[in-house]
């Protein structure tokens, strides 16, 4: 972990994992689960909604045991509190909703293995205070959610013509039953390859916006004119 | 002095065995609070399915007492309901397959309210609005479960429903999706096929004048393939068993 990243306030914790080391167009963390779950706005939602209380809450418990995990089981231990707060989304699902459990129930389970999860507990709670680690964790789920509803924004509108389900009104019209008369469904976009595409713009684009204004790196040194 | 949890061998073990049983003990708790609505949910999830597969009401419009009141009241044949064992609607349903000697399990969807004490008529053709057979096959990924309801006389289907599947959500998953399912509730031809399929499920300009054709999904070739391929030899065990059971006395042969 770096220095800077000690000590941080939670809100500082937070603010860093939301921008400046956003695990997704940053460090490019959690790639796996964007192409699974983002063809659909609703189940991203919920997806994301899981990681964020999977990754806060297992960086508030990794924190407050800290102290008095041994280290040779510390990565046991890391991945015991993990997967129980992910089992917890899980039943959570089945029972507020089960629809929706049927269509992602394999992606959650696997966010257990999510790289941001165990990052994020490993890099930061296991060396920092309880608040601030649970901040970080809030932080890097947030950072990820934002990104990838963006993905799954751009994909269920252009793959199936509807925002989170709901039809998109072209006047007469919706841009489902017009895709569909005009057989212009991007179907790509349903497909997992089609987060590819737009997860990579999307980085392309936000890193780009991120470093408007930052003097290239020769300018920096004080290269060379 | 500071406590160091790393000096002694006998507090790690101490210690894993504690977490562990601490936070499998929090999660089976979890998990028996909430057992009934799991169960709940999956059988509602499962009235609905039959409703809907049957067509005898919007489900989207009914409530949850509603929709298991029909599945009891207008459905045969169907265990998962109700707790009176002199029920004869809840009455496990067989039919036998000649060839392999197979029992497929029968729904008998009627077109009024059954009475409970009644023996239920396979042969009420005149009051019994569908036969649901069920299907079940691996899929691109695992295995599917569903039901397949036909006609009274057996030659046209009325709906279809995935119960249980790991497809692909937005790809193969779309198999529960109204799109791919109601194609089936308006009418493909399920009679015996002089040679071919039963059905055939392929691209849309494929079959557009062919009665047996169902549209495949676009981009779950996979999932297509394989609904395909257990519809069709379901069906025809099924053909067989009815025929063995007097059921099969379709008006409705083999053209379109």
């Amino acid at each position: 972990m770096p220095d800077g990243m000690k000590n941080l306030t939670p809100r500082k914790a937070m603010l860093v994992q939301l921008w400046d080391e956003n695990p997704i167009f940053r460090q490019v963390l959690g790639i796996c689960s964007s192409l699974a779950v983002t063809n659909r706005l609703f189940n991203t939602l919920l997806m994301c909604a899981g990681l964020a209380w999977a990754t806060s809450m297992s960086s508030l418990t990794a924190s407050l045991l800290r102290n008095w995990i041994p280290q040779r089981v510390r990565i046991m231990v890391s991945v015991l509190i993990i997967a129980v707060y992910v089992i917890v989304v899980d039943i959570a699902l089945r029972v507020f909703f089960a629809e929706v459990h049927k269509d992602i129930a394999a992606y959650v389970g696997l966010i257990v293995t999510n790289c941001i999860v165990l990052g994020r507990v490993e890099a930061f709670a296991s060396k920092n205070k309880p608040l601030a680690s649970l901040a970080d964790g809030l932080g890097a789920a947030l950072g990820y959610s934002f990104m990838l509803l963006a993905v799954a924004t751009v994909r269920e509108v252009l793959g199936f013509g509807t925002f989170c389900g709901l039809p998109i009104s072209l006047g007469a019209v919706t841009l489902k039953d017009w895709m569909a008369a005009h057989n212009a469904q991007w179907v790509i976009m349903v497909m997992p390859p089609g987060a590819f595409f737009v997860l990579a713009s999307m980085v392309w684009i936000v890193r780009a916006i991120a470093m408007r204004g930052q003097p290239a790196a020769s300018e920096a040194k004080g290269g060379a004119a | 002095m500071k406590f160091d949890p790393n000096k002694s061998p006998a507090y790690v073990i101490v210690f894993a065995a504690f977490v562990s049983a601490a936070f499998t003990a929090a999660i089976m708790a979890l998990h028996t609070a909430g057992a009934g609505a799991v169960q709940r949910n999956e059988r509602l999830m499962e009235e609905k399915a039959l409703v809907d597969l049957f067509g005898l009401a919007d489900v989207r419009a009914l409530s949850d007492g509603e929709i298991a009141r029909l599945v009891r009241t207008r459905i045969a044949g169907y265990a998962n309901i109700g707790d009176d064992p002199a029920d004869e609607r809840r009455r496990e349903i067989f039919l036998t397959d000649p060839q392999t000697g197979a029992k497929i399990p029968l729904l008998v969807a009627f077109r009024h309210d059954l009475d409970p004490r009644a023996k239920i008529d396979l042969h009420d053709k005149a009051n019994i609005l569908a036969y649901a057979l069920p299907i079940s096959g691996v899929g691109f990924w695992a295995r599917i479960d569903g039901w397949l309801a036909l006609t009274p006389d057996l030659s046209r289907t009325v709906g279809i429903v995935f119960l249980r599947h790991s497809e692909t959500p937005g790809l193969g998953g779309r198999i529960t999706e109204s799109e791919f399912r109601d194609q089936f509730r308006k009418g493909i031809l399920a009679t015996p096929p002089d040679g071919g399929k039963y059905i055939e499920i392929s691209r849309a300009s494929a079959g557009q004048q062919n009665p047996r054709h169902v549209d495949a999904i676009t981009g779950a070739t996979g999932t297509s393939t394989a609904v395909e391929r257990f519809v069709n030899r379901d069906l025809a065990a099924f053909h067989r068993a009815a025929t063995a059971a007097g059921l099969d006395d379709r008006k409705d042969t083999l053209s379109p």
